[in-house]
């Protein structure tokens, strides 16, 4: 009898042993894996700065260096979304110094290039995305570049050139359709200077600053009135320097002022749509 | 062995159920075998201060100051406290910092730095008064130099009155290459020229922006003689031509940028001056911050 409870022992302890260890050696039952589950689980809920410790908690302790570019990537995003741009940066660029595949480091490139228009680096940007089309040879990839690099002339307030990037994704792109729909509403500059010069005012006031455009004409009209009438008398000197310093100068300060008040407005129409797109666009975005 | 395994195998004989002895074992093999495999404790204060002291070094300071506090939660080391203290005082929380390096002050080892740093940061609150008072107490100072502390406060007073200074007390304090750069200071605060307001304005009223000139500030000056000058003409012009709502037009004009020049020397003088002391009193702080206050830094790799 104690033979056969001895053995049956031994059976269940074998079998429990198999069973268990098979489940020892899956990450679920590991610390680490914990670890992994409670900073995914912070990032996904937006908490970022738990989720950078957890993250950073697992690059120190995961010895499996595979695992390090997921949590660089993730760091790297939680520090954009913070804003702290610098040091996410610092994070991507850990994780391309790692040995890995082409997608991920294309990939990876792509969070970097969102990060340097965020810090306004267009220079960087562009450099950063023209290295990608060197390597860039098939269609689904250039159709990514071609997205990004809209993106990129959205955030230097291109909208023309935009339109045409995403174009070439897809006649009709939605955002090929924005695009062109704030650059038709942005005012001509040349246009508005243009208007200035032959009727001083007009120019303010069509692009919607009726103060400033009545004042100007009124400035302008009082001090030409002023000088034709110096000149009509013989006060030549009188009519030089009012002329000179006064008329002139409210003649050319309203068609510079027009000019301003047009890229003033330009600027306002684009950060709106800009944050529009940023606030409303369900697709990726920078 | 497992001693629950020894003790069922060896003493429990005799009278117990044989089901229930199996049973027993059976518990007693899976508990200590799911032990084995259970996940390592990446939480325990030992591996809390690994990971603490790599993210030190890593100069994520505020991550590090509440690993070094999980660690002190849990018992005290001296050194946890000491890089807590380091990184509340990298992140500017300088008033904590001071709080914690006051617990190491009965440390043999750390007392000395941790005073140091209880001075640096105590420097940094900006509270002179709460800074003499603690430099003349030995619990506080005892075992610094005490020419670290006074040269500290000698150097404070230079940045705010570097005219208050002097020189005999002061340079003594530094020894080279210190003393070199001190001296540099010291006689770049002597040379320093202030212009006087009233002399900008009176110069102005005599000829309008000869004040702004005098100031430094030639293109104004010139712009205001010019426009002034022509103001003048046209409302005399005016004037003699009859043409008399004009010429007050333009007398009232020219007076109003006569007393404007006149105003405006005189302010230009002030910002000047203010400049000039604004610019040497940041040039003198930047000074004191980058050689660390003219404190020693820890003997310990990784602080900065």
């Amino acid at each position: 009898m104690n033979k056969i409870l001895v053995a049956s022992y031994l059976l269940a302890h074998l079998l429990l042993t198999n069973i268990f260890a098979g489940e020892g050696g899956s990450p679920e039952f590991t610390g680490l894996k914990l670890i992994e589950n409670s900073a995914d689980s912070l990032f996904r809920n937006a908490k970022y700065y738990d989720a950078v410790t957890e993250y950073k908690r697992l690059l120190f302790f995961d010895p499996d260096k595979k695992n390090h570019v997921k949590y660089l990537v993730n760091i790297g995003d939680s520090y954009s979304f913070g804003k702290f741009y610098h040091k996410s940066l610092a994070y991507y660029n850990k994780a391309l110094d790692l040995q890995i595949e082409t997608s991920i480091e294309t990939d990876i490139s792509y969070r970097i290039y969102a990060v340097l228009l965020k810090i306004g680096d267009f220079t960087a940007a562009e450099n950063l995305i023209a290295d990608l089309e060197k390597k860039t040879v098939y269609g689904p990839a250039m159709d990514s570049l071609y997205y990004w690099r809209g993106w990129g002339n959205i955030y230097q307030y291109k909208w023309f050139e935009a339109a045409k990037e995403f174009n070439k994704i897809s006649p009709g792109h939605e955002l090929s359709r924005y695009c062109r729909g704030v650059n038709e509403s942005l005012l001509s500059v040349e246009l508005v200077k243009i208007m200035s010069f032959i009727i001083p005012g007009s120019g303010q006031i069509y692009s919607g600053n009726y103060f400033s455009g009545i004042a100007s004409f009124g400035w302008t009209a009082l001090w030409g009135y002023n000088m034709i009438d110096a000149f009509a008398e013989n006060r030549i000197f009188d009519g030089l320097v009012i002329g000179d310093l006064l008329f002139l100068r409210f003649y050319r300060g309203n068609i510079q002022n027009a000019g301003r008040f047009a890229e003033e407005k330009n600027l306002n129409i684009s950060e709106n749509a800009l944050l529009y797109l940023l606030s409303n666009y369900e697709g990726i975005k920078p | 062995m497992n001693p629950g395994l020894t003790f069922i195998f060896t003493k429990w004989k005799g009278s117990a159920d044989l089901a229930l002895r199996f049973w027993m074992l059976l518990l007693i093999s899976f508990s200590s075998y799911y032990a084995q495999i259970s996940a390592e404790d990446y939480f325990t204060p030992e591996n809390r201060l690994r990971f603490a002291d790599y993210l030190f070094a890593d100069k994520d300071y505020l991550r590090a100051f509440y690993e070094y506090k999980e660690v002190i939660s849990s018992g005290i080391n001296d050194t946890a406290v000491f890089n807590a203290a380091y990184s509340l005082y990298k992140i500017g929380r300088y008033s904590e910092a001071i709080g914690y390096y006051t617990g190491l002050f009965i440390n043999r080892e750390l007392d000395y730095q941790a005073k140091i740093e209880f001075f640096r940061n105590l420097y940094l609150l900006n509270l002179p008064e709460r800074f003499l008072y603690y430099s003349s107490q030995s619990l506080y100072s005892s075992g610094i130099e005490p020419y670290l502390l006074k040269r500290m406060i000698v150097y404070g007073d230079f940045t705010e009155r570097p005219s208050s200074v002097d020189s005999s007390e002061f340079f003594p304090l530094f020894e080279p290459p210190l003393a070199d750069s001190i001296r540099a200071l010291y006689s770049e605060s002597r040379s320093l020229t202030y212009k006087d307001p009233w002399r900008a304005a009176i110069y102005s009223a005599i000829l309008p922006g000869a004040g702004k000139i005098y100031t430094g500030e030639t293109g104004d000056g010139l712009t205001s003689l010019v426009v002034t000058g022509l103001l003048t003409y046209i409302a005399i012009d005016n004037l003699g031509a009859g043409h008399d709502f004009r010429g007050y037009l333009f007398g009232a004009l020219e007076a109003y940028f006569y007393a404007g020049n006149i105003y405006g020397s005189f302010n230009s003088a002030m910002i000047s001056n203010a400049s000039v002391r604004v610019s040497l009193k940041m040039k003198l702080g930047n000074f004191f911050r980058n050689n660390n206050f003219f404190l020693p830094l820890p003997e310990f790799p990784g602080y900065e």
